[in-house]
């Protein structure tokens, strides 16, 4: 529907600013790595309010709460990346293979609508209970939730491709399947998977800060951004920063991230 | 015939997600026996208990049991506690249902008004301010909403309970305040969805042949709107919100738990904790039959694929 929804319509925040602002908002959570401060030490007494020691006060624990949130999204944010990978991936070749007609795909294609239905938290809190917290876990969590999303709208773009002039010549020259898809259709098809693939990072993000923030622990520690909110949670009316905090430096990536996906999304439909 | 296919797949994509379900807490480590006794149990203990609940049963034989209890009614017992499901989900259900109707009904009513606002002035401040707000808000994950408004309603400004505690004694119903922060939660969730489809639809019927002959015609501008522009949108529009259920299920999940509300989320959320084999299966019914209902209508409102773009922008 969006694609009709754009005339004249003037952009009010240049593409360039938001992509900076997406790029310092993915840096900063990478910063922590550079910063010798630690954020793991207790030093203060619980949910301290922000004072010259304590920049952004303390959390339930007495931690210091901007070391934490400096430390919080590198990993959070590298998990997503390597599950969207993953999914991404998964996703297209799902896609493709539910792009005939034949038995295979009719029945691959029941799974998706199957999985399409299926809750989501339902999906991550039997994958984390079942296989332990870590990458792989979330991975597998991401990719059975996107997935299923990534190979309808996979099959949706092909399609056309699929009906295309020089498909047709390649079928006709006698290439393998597989070669027609990775040589001919999917170069076609790499810009809005790509920008399919950037929603679903950010949908990453949040699954992953969503299972954190429900106490799933999926990356095994309980320093990243949605442990923090969780946790910061209880002492809000003592030390807002240690919950809002974390909450912004999510926010940014997701806000800044989405509306750029948003503007690219609406340059390559034009 | 059309129908027919339509209704043996339904059921079919119902019954196998519930066998998904039932085997996805089968192959979690440990059972109701094991999550009962804790840590006291002997081996010996477990195992009695686990037979006399019947979960050393075949997998298949369970779930068929429970399939054949289903046709008749029969949802089973809470395992820990011996009360029949229907008799434990009755409260938590009428509170989501509750919660979850008033939620959409708001989305409905406030996704129309400012998507028709905003279409209507496109590309004009009011329809910038919308458009990105809406965009902002739903580029934000649910629980920071629902914590935001925590923060705001119930910390800052002290004027509702941050928890939805039940009063000591009563109802959940003798206290309406604490279904103001989830459903408005909910609301701003959902909002921020139909917004955008309803101003994309409102902006292109607006820019219509017919609609400007009537304008040309001299017709009033309220009369335009109410007569000429929105009857057309109502079918793209209901298909909209039908679109944003599934995504507003999940969303209850997270946002009763962010305000502990007592309700179907919560409900299935201690399930898979406890493996509850009957309780998990009922809210994984109701929820799942919920998105398959709104799918449904999604599908048999639109074209087939004219929803497929914004389907792939609600998912997460």
């Amino acid at each position: 529907m969006a694609k009709k929804s754009f005339g004249r319509k003037r952009i009010s925040i240049p593409s360039a600013g938001l992509a900076v602002f997406f790029a310092l908002s993915v840096l900063f959570a990478l910063v922590g790595f550079f910063i010798p401060i630690d954020g793991e030490t207790a030093g203060g007494i619980s949910f301290a309010p922000a004072s010259a020691d304590h920049v952004l006060g303390t959390d339930n624990l007495g931690r210091d709460v901007f070391a934490r949130v400096l430390h919080g999204g590198a990993q959070l944010l590298g998990v997503a990346a390597v599950s969207t990978i993953v999914a991404t991936a998964v996703g297209i070749a799902w896609g493709f293979a539910i792009v005939g007609k034949g038995v295979l795909a009719k029945a691959l294609g029941f799974v998706v609508d199957l999985f399409v239905v299926m809750p989501s938290m339902l999906v991550m809190m039997v994958l984390v209970f079942g296989m332990g917290s870590g990458i792989a876990t979330m991975a597998c969590v991401t990719t059975a939730v996107s997935a299923p999303f990534i190979a309808r709208y996979a099959r949706s773009v092909a399609l056309p491709v699929l009906e295309s002039g020089y498909v047709e010549q390649a079928r006709l020259a006698g290439d393998p399947t597989w070669k027609i898809a990775v040589r001919e259709v999917l170069p076609n098809i790499a810009l809005p998977l790509a920008t399919d693939a950037g929603l679903r990072f950010i949908s990453a993000v949040y699954l992953v800060a969503s299972a954190a923030f429900l106490g799933f622990d999926p990356l095994g520690t309980s320093a990243d951004w949605g442990t923090m909110i969780e946790a910061g949670a209880s002492g809000m009316s003592l030390n807002p920063w240690a919950t809002i905090a974390p909450a912004l430096a999510l926010a940014c990536v997701t806000v800044s991230g989405n509306l750029l996906i948003d503007r690219i999304g609406k340059r390559s439909e034009l | 015939m059309r129908v027919i296919g339509r209704i043996v797949k339904f059921a079919a994509l119902l019954f196998f997600a519930c066998f998904l379900v039932f085997l996805a807490l089968d192959v979690l480590p440990g059972n109701a026996a094991t999550q009962t006794l804790g840590f006291n149990g002997t081996t010996e203990q477990i195992e009695a208990l686990a037979h006399r609940w019947g979960l050393d049963a075949p997998l298949l034989e369970r779930f068929a049991s429970w399939a054949a209890g289903v046709f008749s009614g029969d949802l089973g017992y809470v395992l820990s506690t011996g009360k029949p499901v229907v008799e434990a989900l009755a409260g938590p259900l009428a509170r989501t249902a509750v919660m979850f109707s008033i939620s959409l009904g708001a989305t409905a009513l406030l996704g129309v008004a400012f998507g028709t606002m905003a279409g209507l002035a496109s590309g004009r401040a009011s329809d910038r301010i919308i458009s990105s707000l809406s965009l902002v808000i739903r580029a934000l994950p649910e629980f920071i909403i629902a914590i935001l408004l925590m923060f705001l309603l119930a910390t800052e400004f002290n004027l509702l309970p941050a928890v939805s505690l039940i009063p000591v004694g009563g109802d959940a119903f003798d206290d309406p305040s604490i279904f103001v922060l989830p459903i408005a939660s909910m609301t701003l969730i959902g909002t921020s969805s139909v917004v955008r489809s309803a101003r994309a639809v409102v902006q292109h019927e607006n820019q219509s042949l017919h609609v400007e002959a009537a304008r040309l015609a001299g017709v009033g501008e309220a009369r335009v709107v109410l007569r000429h522009v929105l009857p057309a949108c109502i079918a793209p529009i209901a298909q909209a919100l039908a679109q944003v259920v599934p995504y507003l299920i999940g969303g209850a999940v997270i946002v009763e738990s962010v305000f502990s509300f007592p309700g179907l989320g919560t409900m299935l959320v201690s399930a898979v904790m406890d493996r509850e084999p009957n309780v998990l299966m009922a809210c994984a019914l109701i929820m799942i039959s919920a998105s398959l209902v709104a799918f449904w209508v999604a599908d048999s409102l639109g074209g087939g694929d004219h929803g497929e773009e914004e389907l792939r922008q609600e998912a997460h």
